[in-house]
């Protein structure tokens, strides 16, 4: 039977463009090194170690055999996931999962993702081999065209204005100023975003991720223990992870993120959850470019299809509105690929401890984090809460 | 004890992967497991892979997969190691509870330079230029190996023997003539002291398993209990390691022996082991790691016979990672071989009363992880 489990401890790194000053292992012992800390562990206290990276950014293949050490890894039980952005979200929740089942008497896991895109000149001729070899790779096809793509059909069925989506990016850019492991900290307005260079239509640079260095890591441990370590734990209350078709072209419309739909309703019976507005206290999305905030605040039920467009502008989604997402500053401040989801999952764990720092929202009970990857395919949320469940 | 139980095998050998686009062969080998279970794939409630994306030329390479493995709009988890490693998320959503019918799918589909890609495994700063490969990595702890305990040559050329003598018989295998003990130790060096018959080929192959809890198991046909597991990382550099003896092969043994309560002595206990060596060194190494014998005995085990199919404890019956080695689907082509023949489904490969068994799996770079599971046979 499932046991309940809770975060108990939470490290990251600062996100920048290159660490030059750190191989991978280090990179991946600070982090790891800063969650046993912050859970008052140690590395024997571990029973099962899951790393995540995506190898190809990094330029090393296996990478996740090299970080053991920095892991704390050596001499344990340990695997590696990699699904693309979904990998923060894939390894907090196996991670999770091996907990929970206390599977081999196993109660306290740390989840681990390292991503250095700084080794990766250009990550979007990656990016291209996730499309069939035959059609649509020799398209040039990533990561930014299928998001314009989404975002295209989106503005063409419910309309969104440039202001709108720039003030998703002015929003969320705002955010990580007060994030110090953010990686962009530069205090720009709609004007600047709608002044930078033009990616792909609709998108201007300011509107996009940066590609980042950045490590995070999430300590679990099941039953009791989880109360002994910290005054507020943040309990995992429920958790989904689900694959979408592989062809862009196959979905029903690109313009209503369905999967993710039938992946939030999944959750949300798991969780209990009628009205994720009211339910939940804050999010933080895999969104790299600004028009993905909006279709997952209307795939994930925060607003009805068509109506999330203007929340930024409106101020609903700030730190301080009704439904603050991305309180961290998000994937337009930092976009460690591999590891972002693990940074949004330790984020809302540091709601839920109230140990956000300057980035803290009020009164956090229940909080949501998201992971995506592939071509928008796989989809991955969990939710926690103050309270046991 | 675990909750989980295998009721559907389904394999793409080698031959039917060749020539083909990556998702046909991995959909027929999980409709094989879907027939093989009597069920439709509506019935998954999660798909859990094993596959390295380098080897398959694609990132993300779960995205291929997941559908052609049964899984839309489905659960999913994608573990890049060996299958076994994989089969512990498969059994600890099993046990937590939430799932009951999972589909494990491991895939290696060598679509890139495993050489080369080996290379770029190893640290860029000190390591990698000095042109170390898995097959030099394996071949540093085969010397050490044979020279801590002595080893003569014949040994490792009669596991060869052994191995595609095996091998011979399974259709699903890549290399599938039988050499003989001479012909192994006349093959050309590749990498001292490894010659080309002592080193697992780099072959295609598909393997997906379907897995359930006891409350379903009894429904279907023919389940088998997935009776306890270990998984178990070694570090990372060689230097640092007793390379004479895999002490995370022997870590992940002693988890697996932990748990079951049907395993004491393996040697005794077992009915059939199926291993993945990288070389004939490697089952040697695994021998004692599994605590089939003392340090250094292995030897013994071979030359005297015991691990031949006529032998007290049949190892490799299907070929072993030396007939057939699909990368992140060789530990599941391993434990599919004794599902079947606990099942006694092995075909013109079956022994007498198997009721119980054990696979390995294991992630390169001489054996730093290592998984192992124990099957047996069930009443549910």
């Amino acid at each position: 039977m499932s046991r309940d489990v809770a975060i108990v401890g939470v490290g990251q790194t600062d996100c920048v463009g290159q660490h030059t000053d750190r191989s991978h292992p280090e990179l991946t012992y600070d982090a790891v090194s800063g969650a046993l800390a912050h859970a008052g562990l140690g590395r024997a206290d571990l029973d099962a170690v899951v790393f995540g990276t995506m190898d190809a950014f990094d330029g090393v293949n296996r990478v996740d055999r090299w970080q053991a050490g920095g892991a704390g890894a050596t001499d344990t039980c340990f695997m590696k996931t990699s699904t693309g952005g979904t990998t923060g979200l894939s390894a907090g929740i196996a991670a999770y999962q091996q907990a929970a089942s206390g599977l081999n008497g196993i109660d306290t896991v740390m989840a681990v993702c390292t991503q250095r895109v700084g080794e990766s000149e250009n990550t979007q001729p990656i990016l291209n081999t996730v499309y069939d070899p035959l059609f649509d790779r020799p398209l040039g096809v990533g990561a930014i065209t299928q998001a314009a793509f989404q975002a295209t059909r989106y503005e063409q069925t419910y309309g969104l204005t440039d202001e709108e989506r720039a003030a998703i990016a002015v929003k969320n850019r705002q955010h990580g100023l007060d994030n110090p492991h953010a990686h962009l900290h530069t205090d720009i307005d709609i004007e600047d975003v709608l002044a930078s260079p033009l990616v792909t239509t609709p998108f201007h640079l300011h509107e996009c991720a940066p590609s980042s260095d950045g490590s995070a890591a999430v300590v679990m441990t099941a039953g009791d223990r989880a109360e002994t370590l910290r005054e507020t734990p943040a309990w995992v209350t429920g958790e989904v992870e689900m694959a979408d078709n592989k062809y862009l072209g196959d979905r029903p419309d690109l313009a209503y993120w369905g999967s993710l739909a039938v992946a939030g309703r999944e959750l949300s019976r798991a969780v209990g959850v009628e009205d994720p507005f009211e339910f939940f206290d804050l999010a933080e999305f895999h969104s790299p470019f600004s028009t993905r905030e909006v279709l997952n605040l209307e795939a994930l039920g925060f607003a009805k299809k068509g109506e999330a467009g203007d929340w930024a502008l409106e101020g609903v989604t700030h730190r301080d509105g009704e439904m603050p997402v991305d309180p961290s500053g998000g994937n337009l401040s930092s976009h460690p690929i591999g590891a972002t989801g693990l940074i949004k999952l330790g984020e809302t764990a540091l709601q839920v401890m109230g140990e956000a720092g300057d980035r803290q929202v009020e009164g956090v009970e229940n909080t949501l984090a998201q992971g995506c990857g592939g071509n928008i395919q796989l989809n991955a949320l969990m939710a926690l809460s103050a309270t046991r469940p | 004890m675990t909750n989980a139980y295998a009721v559907g095998a389904g394999v793409a050998s080698h031959e039917e992967c060749t020539d083909e686009v990556f998702e046909d062969p991995i959909r027929l080998s999980a409709r094989r497991a879907l027939d093989d279970a009597g069920i439709d794939r509506g019935m998954l409630d999660s798909v859990v892979m094993a596959g390295y994306d380098t080897e398959v030329g694609r990132s993300i390479s779960n995205m291929y997969v997941v559908a052609p493995a049964g899984g839309t709009l489905t659960d999913e988890a994608r573990i890049a190691d060996d299958g076994l490693a994989a089969l512990s998320v498969a059994a600890a959503k099993l046990q937590g509870g939430g799932y009951d019918t999972v589909m494990l799918t491991g895939y290696g589909f060598p679509e890139a330079s495993r050489v080369q890609l080996d290379n770029l495994a190893y640290d860029p700063l000190y390591v990698r230029d000095t042109g170390m490969t898995d097959i030099t990595a394996n071949a540093l702890q085969a010397e050490r190996y044979r020279s801590e305990h002595e080893l003569d040559r014949s040994v490792p050329a009669r596991v060869v023997a052994k191995n595609r003598a095996n091998g011979a018989r399974n259709l699903n295998a890549h290399r599938r003539s039988a050499i003989g003990a001479d012909e192994a130790r006349r093959g050309a060096v590749v990498s001292t002291p490894l010659r080309e018959h002592d080193i697992s080929p780099v072959s295609y192959g598909i393997v997906s398993v379907v897995l359930t809890v006891e409350e379903y198991a009894a429904r279907y046909g023919d389940p088998v209990h997935v009776e306890s597991l270990g998984w178990h990382n070694d570090t990372y550099h060689l230097g640092e390691r007793d390379l004479a003896w895999s002490a995370s092969l022997a870590a992940a043994a002693a988890a697996a022996y932990e748990h079951s309560t049907v395993v004491a002595d393996p040697m005794a206990d077992l009915d059939i082991v199926e291993l993945t060596e990288p070389t004939s060194y490697h089952e040697l190494v695994a021998y004692e790691a599994l605590g089939l014998c003392a340090r250094g005995e292995a030897a013994k085990l071979v030359t005297a016979g015991r691990t031949t199919v006529d032998g007290d404890l049949p190892v490799n019956v299907s070929g072993g990672a030396l007939a057939w080695d699909a990368s992140a689907a060789a530990g599941l082509a391993g434990f599919v071989e004794v599902m079947d023949q606990i099942r006694g489904r092995a075909g013109n490969r079956q022994l007498d009363d198997v009721d119980r068994g054990l696979a390995h799996g294991t992630g390169r770079n001489a054996m730093q992880t290592n998984a192992v599971t124990i099957l047996e046979a069930t009443d549910v």
